[in-house]
């Protein structure tokens, strides 16, 4: 079973939706005999890091994902605070994230261009880094949803999947093992989030 | 690059889609679900949806139906309408609305705004502000309960209201323009929206493509028509429509 992780953070609705369109069933579980069990999972997120690095740790849902992630392997797709939350540290209360990736999450700067808004919102294209099977059948370009204000750095650039541009690139997506981030909705992105999202689950 | 968001609005009522003028005469246009399916076969950036009704409502707002709408939409989504307390934003978040959408409540309970930016981010706050023309001094002003009561500051006084709690985006309605295909107020775009250093939408008038594109070089972010996408001129038939893909090229070209 596909389970979305409920830790408080964020549009879970959304995520069943895009799954439910893709063929597939899921569960919204914070439970971990559920999470325990998932075959996939997904870890949302929409606010602040440290609420939900907080959250996570209260629901104690930490050891559980970890065993998940890093020893049974389970692919997990984090989306945007879900993919920030797999970085070492974020620069948002200055605290450490899972560490299941190498690298950190800042806050974009642009104190010489001020006409450059953040948060970074709307839709812009992304840039594969490298040939992956979750790629499979997408459209060129492909555009995703988004919407942050902090973004990934990843230590291993072999770990970057996909690059956008925002006046200067950066890491959009990143991809170890069976660890898969995307700082972009695809539960918002049309057709284009529909074919990652069913990629991920059938392929991935 | 960032594309330019061009944002179809529907306004809704009793579960209906229809379309105001000045908001006004709301007139009936068919089913918001088949709506959302064609803007969703046109891939289009954002859908906001408006319940005109739900302020004035007993119920207020009709949570069972927006997550039915939610279901179908596989693009960002703004709610606005009938929004009083955090459990009323708490729970349009759950159903699947990425973005809130407050007009009334900014001057009626704006410390709820600034606890709702704390709790969920700037990003998913937006200000809708109405500015429209004094009937006698032709002064603008901004407006708020469906634009029929005029409030006691002036438009740049009430955009930094907005900005100090924190609002992510401010949407402008001008409410002279609205459903009346005049094309948008570009001196409005210049006087009060080009230097903002937030995102910024610019709603009412839109009646053609470069008019569009007028809005977007005079400093306006992102887009938003309702006719414009709604309904066919100058008969004013019914068609559900968006740009063509050339159109979209053309103004996202603007960004380079």
């Amino acid at each position: 079973m596909i389970v979305i992780i409920d830790y408080g953070m964020g549009n879970l609705g959304s995520i069943k939706n895009i799954v439910k369109k893709a063929g597939h069933k899921s569960i919204i579980s914070k439970d971990s005999d559920v999470i325990s069990n998932a075959s996939k999972l997904i870890l949302p997120g929409v606010g602040n890091f440290k609420e939900a690095m907080n959250n996570l740790e209260h629901l104690n849902l930490i050891e559980i994902l970890n065993n998940k992630v890093l020893i049974e392997k389970t692919p997990i797709l984090g989306i945007c605070l879900g993919m920030q939350l797999m970085t070492s540290f974020s620069e948002e209360g200055n605290v450490r994230g899972l560490d299941w990736i190498k690298g950190k999450t800042t806050k974009f700067t642009f104190s010489n261009q001020p006409e450059i808004k953040i948060p970074h919102m709307g839709w812009n294209e992304i840039i594969p880094s490298k040939s992956h099977k979750i790629n499979t059948d997408f459209e060129i370009p492909s555009r995703f949803y988004f919407v942050h204000s902090y973004f990934v750095t990843c230590e291993d650039k072999k770990d970057i999947l996909y690059e956008t541009d925002y006046k200067g690139v950066f890491t959009s997506a990143f991809n170890k093992e069976n660890i898969y981030g995307v700082q972009f909705h695809p539960e918002k992105s049309h057709v284009f989030g529909l074919q990652l999202i069913k990629n991920f689950i059938e392929l991935c | 690059m960032l594309r330019t968001r061009v944002i179809p609005i529907l306004q809704i009522s009793s579960r209906a889609l229809v379309k105001t003028v000045k908001y006004k005469n709301p007139k009936y246009l068919g089913d918001p679900l088949n709506a959302i399916k064609i803007f969703n076969e046109k891939r289009v950036d954002e859908l906001l949806i408006i319940d005109i009704n739900a302020a004035k409502r007993k119920s207020k707002i009709d949570f069972a139906y927006i997550e039915e709408l939610c279901a179908e939409c596989f693009m960002p989504i703004g709610y606005g309408g009938g929004i009083e307390t955090m459990e009323d934003i708490k729970r349009l978040f759950t159903l699947g609305v990425e973005k809130i959408i407050v007009n009334s409540l900014i001057y009626t309970n704006p410390a709820l705004i600034e606890n709702a930016i704390k709790l969920y981010g700037a990003q998913s706050i937006v200000a809708s502000i109405d500015i429209n023309k004094h009937w006698l001094t032709k002064k603008i002003a901004p407006y708020i309960h469906s634009a029929t009561q005029r409030i006691n500051m002036e438009v740049d006084g009430y955009i930094k209201l907005c900005l100090e709690l924190g609002v992510g985006e401010i949407i402008f309605n001008d409410i002279e323009r609205e459903g009346a295909f005049k094309g948008y107020d570009l001196d409005l775009i210049n006087k009060y929206i080009q230097d903002l250093n937030i995102p910024t939408v610019i709603n009412g008038g839109a009646n053609n493509f470069r008019n569009l594109i007028a809005a977007k070089k005079a400093g306006a972010d992102a887009l938003a028509a309702g006719s414009f996408f709604s309904l066919q001129q100058p008969h004013l038939a019914v068609l559900i429509t968006y740009l063509s893909k050339e159109e979209i090229m053309e103004i996202n070209n603007l960004n380079k």
